[in-house]
């Protein structure tokens, strides 16, 4: 049975442990999910600030969601966690000062993963924010040579809305696959 | 006491005082157990003429439930009389009504049932607002019309339709007309103020129900009876952006057609993608625009690259197109178009979406039925 791998990063808060938590079929294993920022903090520098999360498709292939903040110490670590992985989805919050400096931040970190698989950008709690730069952020990653990347607007909270961001994943993999 | 006949009525354009009330009357109806029903599955609609929107609200639901009985209420006479139309003069009691019922049901054929395409749970969507149980209804967004030969002008023909006769022309040149005079722009229709757009045209406000909103959006209106004015805000409605009222006016106005001029055999190419999470999702639109954002297509390639419906991918490019989403190569850089081929079989994306729709409810839950 096949198994893929999709990566979910972006800011602290952005929804990364919601949007895995709406996808999964148990509750992610997330020790970290409580702790205050401090000792988020804290833990990463041991713990990699990993959490994963699993569902269990309809042929009986598995998709595994891992979240990260990116901020892993070794390089090394960071390669080990994209190998092999179907794509990133990053989550900006864009309540929050400027989504599209957190944007070009972590596309920056990731940027020689996205060459080899697919991205999409999922803007959160747009509940919160004034209106989102979706536009913006499409353009920007156009300028920067990563093509027409999908951008929406999601909830992370909301399985609805982020099935869509991994579908649209999906399918720039692989646009002519019949489904 | 014999049981009474069930029967499934929808209203088509009641605003929501109106639809309580009508449903306390419904319980009343000699002769029937009237069920206020969703739209799609329902045996019998029950329209009010006498309104401004009258002929709008019978032709639209004429059009999409072409075999379903109509109940005209109304003091003057029913509009648009079909085979199918019955009327009930005002003002309507439940003797009067359980008669013109028992006369609609057997007006209508067997077929009628037909209509129920989707079954959904009973609820009133206000206008603007996502509605869930219509995007289940991809009839709704992209018709029935079966693939044209483009080779035939005739077919070509019918596959395309003028944007500017419909609400959708009449949205934009209401945009167009706040932009140039930097001011909040109101369409009329008679002595009635239907949208407001703000100066930017960005913002609009509707005092119509979905349902009459719909309406007047599938079908060609009678341009002298509206205007567009300079107007001040509306103070009974809350903004709401426009992007997704213009996306849905496109798709009603297309339905599966796509707007007069735009050619079927060049490249489109997919400048961004839409926020999908928040517009109306039309039948594989993620696999459209996965396509056009990688692998530039023409409308006839696209559909039979992905095996689609030509209908799907021309609805979805009409509503891309309204929202500025879209170019067509232009045809003298273009080279023979070569279909983008499938990457080798097991590689990721092959297959799983689907996969992963059956597993996740709620996203697939018919959104996208073709
Ligand atoms: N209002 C709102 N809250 C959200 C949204 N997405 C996530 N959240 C909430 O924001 C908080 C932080 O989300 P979390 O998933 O822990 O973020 P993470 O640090 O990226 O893992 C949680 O309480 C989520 O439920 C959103 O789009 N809107
Ligand atoms: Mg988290």
């Amino acid at each position: 049975m096949s198994r893929f791998k999709i990566i979910f990063s972006g800011p602290a808060g952005a929804g990364k442990s919601a949007a895995i938590a709406a996808i999964s079929d148990v509750t992610p294993v997330n020790a970290l999910a409580d702790a205050d920022a401090a000792d988020r903090n804290r833990a990463s520098a041991t713990n990699v600030g990993m959490e994963h999360g699993t569902t269990l498709l309809s042929d009986g292939s598995t998709l595994h969601l891992y979240g990260t903040t990116g901020e892993e110490p070794l390089e090394a670590a960071r390669d080990t966690l994209m190998a092999g992985s179907t794509g990133l989805v990053l989550l900006i919050d864009g309540s929050r000062e400027d989504p599209l400096a957190d944007l070009v931040q972590f596309v920056g970190t990731f940027e020689r993963f996205i060459a080899g698989t697919g991205l999409a950008i999922g803007v959160t709690h747009a509940d919160r924010a004034g209106s989102l730069p979706l536009k913006e952020m499409a353009e920007l990653l156009q300028q920067s040579g990563f093509g027409t990347v999908p951008v929406f607007e999601v909830d992370a909270r909301d399985r609805r809305d982020v099935s869509m961001l991994i579908e649209a994943l999906l399918n720039l993999n692989d646009p002519v696959a019949q489904p | 006491m014999s049981r009474r006949r069930e029967v499934r009525i929808c209203h088509g354009g009641m605003e929501e005082a109106e639809v309580r009330r009508f449903e306390q009357f419904l319980r009343h109806v000699t002769g029937f157990e009237c069920l206020l029903a969703e739209e799609p599955e329902a045996e019998v609609a029950v329209i009010d003429t006498d309104g401004d929107l009258g002929s709008y609200l019978v032709r639209a639901h004429r059009m999409l439930y072409p075999a379903r009985p109509i109940i005209h209420v109304s003091a003057q006479g029913s509009l648009g009389r079909d085979a199918l139309s019955v009327w009930a003069r005002k003002p309507v009691d439940p003797a009067a009504f359980g008669e013109a019922l028992a006369r609609a049901l057997a007006a209508a054929t067997p077929a009628g049932s037909s209509d129920s395409l989707v079954r959904g749970r009973q609820r009133r969507p206000s206008a603007l607002a996502r509605d869930r149980n219509a995007e289940r209804i991809a009839n709704l967004y992209v018709g029935s019309m079966t693939d044209i030969d483009v080779r035939d002008a005739a077919q070509r023909e019918r596959a395309s339709y003028h944007p500017g006769n419909y609400l959708q022309g009449f949205f934009e040149s209401a945009r167009q007309f706040a932009g140039e005079n930097g001011t909040v722009t109101a369409l009329m229709h008679r002595q009635e103020r239907i949208l407001t757009l703000s100066a930017d045209g960005l913002r609009v406000t509707t005092s119509l129900d979905r349902r009459s909103l719909r309406s007047l959006g599938l079908i060609p209106l009678a341009k002298q009876d509206f205007r567009i004015v300079s107007g001040t805000p509306d103070p009974d409605h809350v903004w709401q952006p426009a992007s997704p009222l213009l996306w849905e006016l496109a798709l009603w106005a297309s339905r599966g057609r796509i707007p007069a001029g735009v050619p079927f055999d060049v490249p489109v190419h997919l400048l961004r993608w839409p926020n999908l999470t928040r517009l109306g999702l039309t039948p594989d639109a993620i696999r459209i625009a996965a396509l056009w954002s990688g692998h530039p297509t023409s409308l006839v390639l696209s559909a039979r690259t992905l095996q689609l419906p030509q209908r799907n991918v021309f609805a979805f490019f009409s509503a891309c197109r309204a929202l500025g989403l879209v170019r067509l190569k232009a045809a003298t850089e273009q080279a023979p178009e070569v279909p983008p081929t499938a990457p080798a079989p097991g590689s990721a994306g092959r297959g799983l979406f689907n996969r992963i729709l059956a597993k996740l409810p709620g996203l697939h839950d018919g959104t996208e039925h073709r």
